[in-house]
């Protein structure tokens, strides 16, 4: 009895303590949101107001015209470096999946030692370079230097994938006379469907992302990606905060889009890469 | 892991991939059927690192220029001219000398060591209460990762509203309970307290992803058996969860460790290492010395002391996998 009563009250009680959890987890997006809603009078009353009194739309109206440009910028980056990043990593995945070379463990340990270089280290190496090749404020510079994030990561998790494909649908493609690349297009790929399209996602993301290499690649403000739109932003000497806040939701929308379409995505990608290894 | 990922921003995200036990038993060798079907197929696989190899210098020059950047002059006229003269280690040694040194190293060492327990205590306590499924426990569970999704500049723009001294949230709170509103920004110990709560948060999600997958790992027998011998709740916790979460403990402590010290963003947007210095970390002070005074050389030199203590901390970290995996 004493046994089923304390069931049900953890039926009740455990989503609520769970909403809160997660509420308080999400607390500074949602006040983040809640801020986008409201001008800046009613940002600025005290006590601040946890909801919108009148909910507007006008910071958004006010930001997307300046926006777009830097989102626009951050899109192309991003897709760019995730095409890229697969391209490159596709088939070294592959083929280190597929045979065991004798130095297959050392180039494994190596794309992990460059998971930890810190990028305010590369940073610089990268700046002097592309001064040199007068790359600094271009499309490429940054679609590689962005890059270098997504690539080591996309091939230790791709080869994580490629590892768990049975061996014996290879070996039929080849028997039935493809060759290496018509098995691994039209056979070994669709069966890993799942993990590359995780893994294409979380470059994207890494480059939506990523801040040091667009604040020392960019500097004269033509090609300026989102996240150092919003940071000069905050800079500014009057800082718009309701104005802000509506250009930050704005680079929620790429991630809480793949939280929402691509659930399965993100597990598969995360798991197979960090626990299948 | 996005946090920088982070994921980094996202840079977290970036190394969700440490292999739980590296090399720790060879792979079952597969039978190959490309053997009958000549050299030339079965070498032709080696084509398929084309790409990687040709990519590879773009990736490898950075590293190595940076070294050679530290032991140069490297100033904003070598920018123009080409020149750097050779100093040998005076970078290093001067950078070593340099009273901020200890200070970026000393905050660094202690936001990392404050972030990683934080984070992962944190990040345990949550995976734990939602192990066991229930009414929501699914939705709420991947909604709670979103975080971890999203640019850290943008997450730090909201931090930065939530900290804000006149009329943001936390101090809001503060007051409403009756404390003193806190100098987020104007004071050393309120900057220092902003930069890492902000660091920890940006973590959880990631530790709850990996301790979560960890958890459903350990096989429920064994609860049923500790429950028989009478283990409670707590005695469950520690001979059954810590014990089986090991192999993924030792990875999220390794990659939030390594996070946290390569971290940027996050300080970088809320306070710039300041005020004088007191959220200095060896990262902002690199990127300071490089693009804030344009010296080079010395920011560079800053850079490898920091990689060399992310090395020191995966080696700390191999070793103790190779001890506790034998």
């Amino acid at each position: 009895m004493n046994r089923r009563h304390s069931q049900a009250v953890g039926r009740v009680l455990k989503p609520i303590i769970g909403v809160a959890i997660t509420a308080v987890m999400l607390s500074p997006l949602l006040w983040m949101i809640s801020a986008s809603l409201q001008t800046r009078t009613q940002l600025y009353e005290i006590p601040a107001h946890i909801l919108p009194p009148t909910p507007t739309l006008a910071n958004f109206e006010a930001v997307i015209s300046t926006q777009i440009g830097s989102l626009g910028t951050s899109v192309v980056i991003s897709v760019a470096t995730a095409i890229l990043s697969l391209i490159i990593s596709v088939p070294a995945a592959y083929a280190l999946a597929q045979r065991q070379f004798r130095w297959t463990g050392t180039i494994v340990l190596l794309l992990l030692i460059t998971q930890m270089i810190p990028n305010v280290m590369t940073a610089t190496p990268f700046y002097l370079m592309f001064s040199r090749l007068g790359l600094v404020n271009s499309y490429p510079a940054l679609v590689l230097a962005d890059s270098t994030y997504a690539v080591p990561f996309a091939i230790l998790v791709l080869r994580a994938f490629f590892v768990e494909v049975p061996a014996e649908l290879r070996e039929a493609a080849l028997i039935d006379g493809a060759g290496e690349l018509g098995a691994l297009l039209r056979v070994v790929l669709p069966v890993v469907r799942t993990g590359v399209i995780a893994v294409g996602m979380f470059c994207f993301l890494f480059a939506w992302a990523d801040f040091v290499y667009a604040l020392t690649l960019s500097t004269d403000g033509s090609v300026v990606p989102f996240t150092l739109s919003i940071y000069s932003f905050i800079g500014a000497q009057q800082t718009n905060w309701n104005e802000l806040m509506a250009a930050a939701v704005l680079g929620i929308i790429p991630g809480a889009v793949l939280l929402i379409g691509a659930q399965r995505y993100i597990a598969a990608g995360l798991i197979g890469g960090a626990v299948k290894g | 892991m996005l946090s920088g990922k982070t994921k980094a921003d996202l840079g977290v995200g970036a190394e969700a991939s440490l292999t739980p036990r590296p090399s720790a038993a060879p792979r079952p060798t597969r039978p190959r059927a490309g053997r009958g079907l000549g050299a030339l197929r079965r070498h032709s696989i080696l084509f398929f690192l084309l790409p990687v190899v040709l990519y590879l210098p773009f990736f490898a020059y950075p590293i190595g220029y940076n070294f050679l950047v530290s032991l140069r002059d490297y100033t904003l006229s070598s920018l123009i001219t080409g020149e750097a003269p050779f100093v040998g280690l005076r970078n290093l040694s001067s950078v070593w000398h340099d009273p901020i040194f200890l200070t970026a190293l000393r905050n660094t060492l202690l936001f990392t060591l404050l972030s990683i327990t934080c984070q992962y205590v944190i990040g345990l306590a949550i995976a734990v209460f939602f192990s066991r499924p229930f009414f929501l426990s699914r939705t709420l569970r991947s909604v709670i990762i979103l975080p971890w999704l999203v640019p850290g500049v943008v997450t730090t723009a909201a931090w930065k509203w939530m900290f804000n001294e006149s009329n943001g949230l936390v101090n809001r709170l503060l007051m409403d309970v009756g404390l003193d509103p806190i100098g987020w920004f104007s004071t050393s110990s309120g900057a220092f307290a902003a930069v890492t709560i902000v660091n920890i948060w940006t973590g959880i999600a990631f530790t709850v992803v990996m301790l979560h997958s960890g958890l459903q790992g350990i096989p429920a027998d064994q609860y049923e058996a500790a429950s028989l011998d009478g283990a409670g709740a707590w005695g469950r916790f520690w001979h059954v969860t810590m014990p089986g979460l090991r192999p993924v403990t030792g990875i999220v402590i390794i990659l939030c460790l390594i996070g946290t010290l390569k971290q940027f963003d996050i300080v970088w947007v809320l306070t710039r290492g300041g005020p004088g210095n007191a959220t200095q970390l060896l990262s902002t002070w690199s990127y300071q010395l490089s693009f804030g005074e344009q010296a080079f050389g010395r920011g560079a030199a800053v850079g490898d002391f920091l990689f060399a203590l992310s090395l020191l901390a995966a080696a700390v970290y191999a070793i103790w996998n190779r001890r506790t995996t034998r």
